[in-house]
């Protein structure tokens, strides 16, 4: 009796497998194809103001500035992070608690490998990473750049450290584009602030 | 056959079993060491392209995985050029020829454009296909400018820089991947785990979860088969 049991748990585990094995591919392939990474998926892991909440914990006060860059301004972004800036306008998230600023909050959006991943990056008063949080990520795999192990890295960067894949950043194996996206992201946000906020305390 | 053929038979088969689980588990043990290349550390990642700007002598581009420095004096010291989203697997570079000062940067599932001869980059989209399932291979630039992609099943010639780039593509030439070919992919997908929904596990890790779970219960299975055997006339 307990051996047909444990038989029947086996089958049901094998059979498992084999669906999992065969049945996925035939799903995603009668899905409609919108990109080479087959349709978004969108996996929304914080809000805007769940992600701002994270962060600003315990804030009395936030609000928020946009800033335009002008011709002049923009062209010396492009020339220290190395690529253009296509973006019109970058909206800056302040907070304060009892009259102390907590820093910028800046959300961003980086190309994977199709497609864009969207996320926080706080930056502290002293100009130095405090958080960085992966917010929506759409591609089909590589949402381990999410975790912890890997974002914790960036904790502490500042806007010196060149923030390179296999230099001061490890990549996650099976998500080194999506690794890549989030150092440039990192590395972006400091130069955003670091260029407005130059001088401010 | 006697009882004491039989014996040093099963002696040997366990012997036999055992030797093959052990050549088993070393492929499983190096088959998922080379499957989690991180797991291993860190390997040299040496420049794998180069290219000389045609418009300044003694000016070199070279790219290496995730990084992209820039010499000016032939080669003697390079630069590290502030370019943070640097293809992870550079394919290879080529400039305008002069007095344009485009560059293009081809990795293995991006193309990078600069309209300054590599100070400032651009994404540009890859032609359709390539980078998924077409790999890029080669990279040129026509007499006025205009990139071709030569990829494993096809070709393409780009827009100017300036005008669309990347983004007007018109295809060359076109090779259809055989049977062969998309056998060859499919059963490449299967092995490396590129398959199924997200969050779905690599077909090898799979695989070398189950012999492990397989192997463990079989010796399991066996040790209590042989106690019981020693405890059988006792009971």
């Amino acid at each position: 009796m307990f051996v047909c049991k444990r038989r029947r748990r086996l089958a049901a585990i094998v059979w498992g497998a084999l669906v999992l094995a065969t049945g996925a591919p035939a799903a995603r392939a009668a899905e409609p194809e919108v990109s080479p990474d087959g349709p978004e998926h969108g996996k929304v892991y914080f809000t805007p103001e769940q992600a701002l909440a994270r962060v600003f914990d315990g804030a009395d006060r936030q609000w928020t500035e946009t800033w335009e860059p002008t011709p002049d301004e923009r062209a010396a972004l492009a020339g220290r992070l190395g690529l253009q800036v296509p973006e019109p306008a970058f909206t800056f998230h302040r907070a304060s608690r009892a009259g102390r600023e907590l820093g910028w909050a800046l959300v961003l959006e980086e190309k994977g490998r199709f497609k864009p991943i969207t996320f926080l990056v706080h930056v502290g008063p002293d100009r130095r990473v405090e958080a960085v949080l992966v917010m929506v990520y759409r591609e089909s795999r590589g949402d381990a750049v999410r975790r912890a192990r890997f974002l914790g890295q960036f904790t502490g960067k500042d806007g010196d450290d060149p923030l390179r894949l296999n230099r001061d950043v490890v990549g996650i194996s099976g998500a080194t584009l999506s690794s890549r996206a989030l150092a440039a992201g990192v590395r972006k946000a400091l130069v955003l602030t670091e260029a407005r906020y130059e001088g401010a305390p | 056959m006697s009882s004491r053929h039989k014996r040093r038979l099963r002696g040997a088969h366990e012997k036999l079993g055992l030797f093959l689980a052990a050549g088993a588990l070393l492929m499983i043990l190096t088959g998922l060491a080379l499957q989690h290349p991180g797991w291993l550390g860190r390997g040299a990642l040496p420049p794998r392209v180069v290219t000389a700007d045609p418009a300044a002598p003694g000016r070199l581009l070279r790219a290496s995985p995730a990084l992209l420095e820039e010499s000016l004096d032939g080669g003697a010291t390079w630069n590290e050029l502030p370019l943070s989203a640097a293809p992870d697997a550079p394919v290879a570079a080529a400039f305008a020829p002069p007095p344009a000062r485009g560059a293009w940067l081809l990795g293995a599932t991006e193309l990078l454009a600069s309209a300054d001869g590599g100070a400032v980059w651009e994404r540009l989209e890859l032609p359709p296909g390539v980078g998924s399932g077409d790999p890029p291979l080669a990279l040129t630039v026509t007499a006025d400018g205009r990139p071709v992609v030569v990829a494993a099943h096809s070709a393409w010639l780009g827009g100017p820089l300036g005008e669309g780039g990347g983004a007007r593509w018109t295809s060359l030439w076109r090779v259809e991947p055989t049977r062969g070919d998309r056998l060859r992919l499919a059963v490449r997908r299967l092995h490396t785990g590129h398959w199924g929904p997200p969050l779905t596990p690599r077909l090898y890790d799979l695989a070398a979860l189950l012999f492990v779970a397989v192997l463990a219960t079989g010796v399991a299975r066996a040790a209590r088969a042989r106690r019981r055997h020693r405890q059988g006339p006792h009971r």
